[in-house]
């Protein structure tokens, strides 16, 4: 603490220091799309005199201090006309931007960014932002845009395989990313397993993807924080989106309530395969449910120039019910309140109070003589004060705090059986995470910037409840107990904290070149146990204890920056290792549900992850999309697994290329296509079989773990898009959207295990998920 | 996965079943990883009036599904803590070493410490168990249930038994229907302190309802099957040590993770409690000394 407190000092007088020189003058406000007000997030302003600029920041203000004097400003931001403005600057002023569109109604645009050459100039690296308009134009499976699998067309991201819930950020497991909902934390993101993401794209304003020089104010996971920002809704007019595709139907409703101060979005989606399978079910199941639905709601209100307030929320939910017999439900909901203040023109402040929720129930029985319900939950609440102070073009300082207090639910099960009631339920456990931050960005001279920073981050689990004390034993088998101890509500049991220093730093050799270069220090506290090979719903999370430390990783990364023909093509080289500690793994045999002593089948490990990423953009014309390439291994090492070797990970595949590439035919006809080919990942086989009173039973000898590799993956989509015919008159947009998911039947594996099969038989089977082609169309229209 | 195995396995399977429409399993042949053989010891013995025999074969390459070669011409001896000597003979040479007990002779009580020693040629193994306490079969009951989801309308039956005070008790519940014992991997049945496993935390009760149900005969589908009257069932409980409830539950996890789908769990060995004193191969296989006690009724 004494150390941040040290450090938070410096960081202060060092960025104050070179910001006193003379006496500035602001120039402050929002950059937003003049068509339905929306705030543009990373737009840019430019001081052509200076040469100098700044960008907006997520809730899309900017300040800019110069000297007294007289500027020429350019307000810009891909797919808008540049607007140009000529000011005296001899007292602080304020100055709202509306942005138009561009004429052209070919959107060509890529991946959005806050500068032709953002690419090469800014001192971000490991990030990607993708905007919604290219997520959308992607081929789908089942004709449904899907934010979290079209980031796994980027470098250095990955997946166990379809269907599979979460994804893989540079040798990380999924529990390892921050997946953010106008800042709440999203502890699932998936719908049916790993098929969809909870994202409703109708909603969703900007994703933004950082793998690496995570900047000091996001913490809590190790390996990526996913920021999803929803827009505030259309501040003009009356607007409505929807669609009509094979799994799901959207809508949403925009409207202003209040003519450019307030407005609103209110945006749902829900499955109808239980719907359409009605027909065919029998009578035994008969009545039974299988949908998903999400619902996203958010309000704004523009108070006065100073004062701006936000309300997101979303609720979503997967139900299957096999009559009134058995039901399997689960979902998230979150919460969010924003308050936008502006202390001053350089001082902008943000409060953030979030609640988050991640439950899941089952039930078997109608009776209330027969009956089995079991249900879990993670639920937090946090406060979250944020402040930007804009000192100088090229000098911010971001500080503020963060709290969270958590309440864990193992599980929650009560069985009743001729009126006996057997109660399996564990008692909650609480912790609270608080941290405290400071970073600069700040650019020294003409060719070097860097934003460095410093994370202090306290883990505190409490009582009430047990705390136990397990006995050593070999690793890799049960720990049993030896002592424990009861605490009282709030009574602190273990308390953990760590410094996290951050770094992300550019060095430009000209406009159209540059290297950067990061590291990071990333602590979590709390952890998904998922032992399966893709995670399931039902899966907990927990809390670091007594006995589960925290997760460490340290990441250092290294990058080549390139645009060329006037920032049509952009190239981009990185490399990364990141090294893990005190990661979670789990002795053979496991019990991870409904275990009190969960702890004492855990083991910890540590793991690596190097590599190399690639992408190659091509980012405006008729022919536009990206190459990525990844090379890279992720490995573990666990005493008590593999003979104590390392390892590799489940999800460590060697090569990695997407291809994602549009085409525009005409105005009305637009192509796309994705192509990936990834290596196999391994698994394990066994070597020998046995048998024991009468059953077959798998060995492997070498007592090895991810002996084998699948064979590799490869898979073509492609899609076209037919826009109605544009009409100056009429409102009503609308287009339809042909695609197909793996265009040539291949049937990749998902896995390859082995079984006894009938007979007794000992076998290898392979897995695929996805056996055929998958053709679909969907309807989409706008008012 | 082990929780609730039933409940969580068949939720789960049903799910993966009623989606991935479109997913398919393919089986194909894979070369073998070759392993040195290993010596197999199946020696799960009880104190019932009854032959006890200890079967020792050669393990095999996993996709060999040739009969295991058994291993004749060892020595087995099981020796009990107050001195009493079992000798174990292979009199048909064929792996299957068998100790017949006298009229109203057993290896023991409950609560007796054994130790057995195996001698194959010079190479020597050895293993320490101690047979735990079993509670007795109170009753198996009957009802008859109305169509219900995954269940069709018929008899059905339900043992009870109550785990004695003091946790650390481990048991297996073997099934029989007609004299036929209901062997599919999916029905294997064991039991800790009434529960699931130590981490469930119960003690002293009636064994928990998914346990008492899986008597019934479950199909191919493993969905329970109705008895018809006059069929017999008899239950017999097996106290087990700790190790043979590990091995237990991993061997149950393992046999049945071929219809997990995607939700597969990584690979686990068992883990014998028998060592090779002569530093060779570590054997495969588990010693257990188990005490019993059943029930059998017919079905009205």
């Amino acid at each position: 603490m004494k150390l941040f407190l040290y450090s938070l000092l410096i960081i202060l007088s060092f960025s104050f220091y070179s910001s006193y020189a003379q006496e500035n003058i602001t120039i402050s406000g929002y950059i937003s799309d003049g068509s339905n007000g929306e705030t543009l997030i990373g737009s840019n302003v430019y001081v052509v005199e200076l040469q100098k600029g700044a960008s907006t920041n997520e809730y899309g203000f900017y300040s800019l201090s110069l000297p007294q004097g007289r500027y020429t400003l350019q307000y810009s931001y891909l797919g808008f006309i540049t607007q140009e403005i000529i000011v005296e600057l001899f007292q602080n002023q304020k100055k709202d931007i509306e942005l138009a569109t561009e004429a052209s109604e070919l959107t060509e645009i890529v991946i959005s960014s806050e500068a032709p050459n953002a690419n090469v100039s800014t001192n971000e690296m490991s990030v990607n932002k993708l905007d919604i308009g290219t997520i959308q134009k992607m081929p789908t499976l089942l004709g449904e845009v899907e934010i979290l699998r079209s980031i796994q067309l980027l470098p250095g991201v990955s997946s166990v395989g379809e269907g599979a819930s979460g994804f893989n950020v540079r040798g990380g497991s999924i529990d390892q990313n921050l997946v953010l909902l106008d800042e709440a934390p999203v502890y699932n993101s998936s719908h049916l397993f790993g098929f969809f993401s909870v994202f409703n794209p109708d909603a969703v304003k900007d994703v933004k993807l950082y793998k690496g020089g995570i900047p000091a104010r996001y913490g809590g996971r190790l390996s990526s924080i996913l920021d999803v920002r929803m827009k505030e809704g259309n501040k003009k007019n009356l607007a409505l989106n929807g669609g009509i595709g094979a799994i799901f139907s959207r809508l949403s409703v925009e409207a202003p309530i209040v003519k450019d101060k307030a407005s609103f979005i209110i945006a749902g989606r829900r499955s109808y395969i239980d719907v359409l399978a009605q027909p065919f079910l029998n009578e035994d199941v008969e009545g039974s449910v299988l949908n998903f639905y999400d619902l996203t709601l958010k309000t704004n209100f523009d108070i006065d120039e100073k004062n701006t307030l936000f309300l997101s929320a979303y609720t979503g939910r997967d139900n299957f019910g096999f009559g009134d017999d058995a039901g399997f439900n689960w979902g998230n909901a979150t919460t969010t309140l924003r308050w936008n203040h502006l202390f001053s023109d350089k001082l902008f402040s943000n409060f953030t109070v979030y609640y988050s929720d991640y439950d899941y129930q089952i039930n078997f029985g109608s009776e209330s003589t027969n009956k089995f319900d079991w249900d879990a939950s993670i639920k937090n609440y946090s406060f979250e004060p944020e402040f930007t102070l804009f000192l100088t073009p090229g000098n911010i300082v971001r500080f503020g705090a963060h709290g969270i207090i958590y309440e864990f639910e193992p599980a929650n099960a009560v069985g009743v059986s001729e009126g006996e009631v057997t109660d399996l339920t564990l008692p909650k456990k609480f912790a609270i995470e608080s941290s405290l931050f400071i970073e600069n960005e700040i650019d020294i001279g003409e060719k070097l910037s860097l934003n460095y920073g410093l994370r202090f981050s306290m883990f505190n689990y409490t009582g009430e409840g047990t705390a136990y004390e397990y006995a050593e034993s070999t690793p890799g088998l049960r720990r049993p107990v030896v002592s424990s101890q009861e605490y009282d509500q709030w009574e602190s049991i273990k308390t953990y904290n760590n410094l996290e220093p951050r770094l992300s730093l550019k060095y430009q050799l000209n406009d159209k070149q540059s290297f950067k270069l990061s590291y990071n220090k990333m602590s979590q506290y709390i952890h998904l146990i998922s032992n399966t090979t893709a995670a399931t719903p039902v899966d907990i999370w927990t809390p670091s204890t007594n006995n589960i430390k925290p997760q460490i990783a340290n990441q250092v990364a290294l990058g080549y920056f390139q645009n060329f023909k006037d920032d049509i093509y952009e190239l981009s080289a990185e490399v990364y290792y990141k090294k893990m500690d005190q990661l979670v793994d789990y002795i053979d045999g496991a019990d991870l549900l409904i275990n009190e002593l969960l702890e004492g089948d855990l083991l910890e490990g540590q793991g690596r992850a190097y590599g190399l990423e690639l992408m190659f953009k091509k980012t405006e014309g008729k022919f536009n999309g990206w190459v990525s390439y990844t090379l890279a291994r992720t490995e573990r090492q666990v005493n008590g697994v593999n003979n104590n070797e390392w390892y590799a990970s489940r999800f460590d595949q060697l090569h990695n290329l997407s291809l994602t590439a549009f085409y525009d035919v005409s105005k009305r006809i637009s192509l796309s296509a994705n192509f990936a080919l990834i290596s196999g990942t391994p698994t394990t086989f066994p070597t020998t079989r046995f048998e024991q009173q009468g059953y077959i039973i798998p060995d492997n000898a070498f007592d090895s773990r991810n002996n084998v590799r699948i064979p590799s993956y490869h898979r073509l989509d492609v899609s076209a898009t037919l826009q109605g015919k544009k009409n100056e008159q009429r409102r009503w947009q609308s287009e339809w959207v042909f695609s197909i998911y793996n265009l040539y039947s291949k049937r990749n594996p998902f896995s390859i295990f082995t079984r006894l099969g009938e007979n007794g038989v000992t076998e290898a089977v392979k897995l695929s998920v996805v056996g055929n082609f998958i053709p679909s169309v969907s309807y989409n229209f706008k008012f | 996965m082990n929780h609730f195995n039933k409940i969580s396995r068949s939720i789960l399977g049903l799910l993966a079943l009623g989606v991935m429409i479109t997913s398919c399993e393919d089986v194909i042949v894979l070369d073998p990883i070759e392993s040195d053989t290993q010596l197999v010891i199946d020696a799960w013995i009880d104190n019932r009036n009854t032959t006890q025999t200890i079967s020792l074969s050669q393990s095999r390459q996993y996709f060999d599904n040739t009969t295991p070669e058994p291993v004749t011409n060892a020595n087995v001896t099981l020796t009990k803590n107050d001195g009493t000597i079992f000798i174990f003979n292979d009199n048909n040479q064929n792996g299957k070493y068998e100790w017949e007990p006298s009229t109203n002779e057993t290896l023991g009580i409950s609560g007796d410490h054994f130790s057995l020693e195996i001698d194959i040629n010079g190479d020597l193994l050895t293993a320490e168990t101690t047979m735990n306490r079993v509670p007795p079969v109170d009753s198996i009951t009957q009802e008859f249930r109305d169509d219900e989801i995954f269940l069709d309308d018929g008899i059905y039956l339900e043992f009870f038994a109550r785990d004695p005070q003091g946790t650390g008790d481990a048991y297996w519940i073997k099934a029989f229907k007609n004299g036929e014992f209901l062997n599919r991997a999916s029905q294997l049945n064991i039991v800790f302190d009434a529960g699931f496993d130590s981490g469930s935390q119960l003690d002293g009760i009636i064994f928990i309802p998914p346990i008492r149900e899986f008597i019934n005969e479950l199909d191919n589908d493993d969905i329970d099957t109705p008895w018809n009257p006059g069929e017999t069932s008899k239950v017999e409980i097996h106290s087990l040590s700790i190790n043979a409830f590990n091995f237990l539950e991993i061997a149950r996890d393992q046999i049945n993770n071929g219809s997990n789908g995607i939700f597969s769990l990584p690979l686990a060995n068992t883990r014998t409690n028998i060592t090779n004193e002569s530093g060779g191969l570590k054997p495969l296989g588990l010693f257990n000394v188990a005490a019993v006690s059943s029930l059998e009724i017919q079905v009205e």
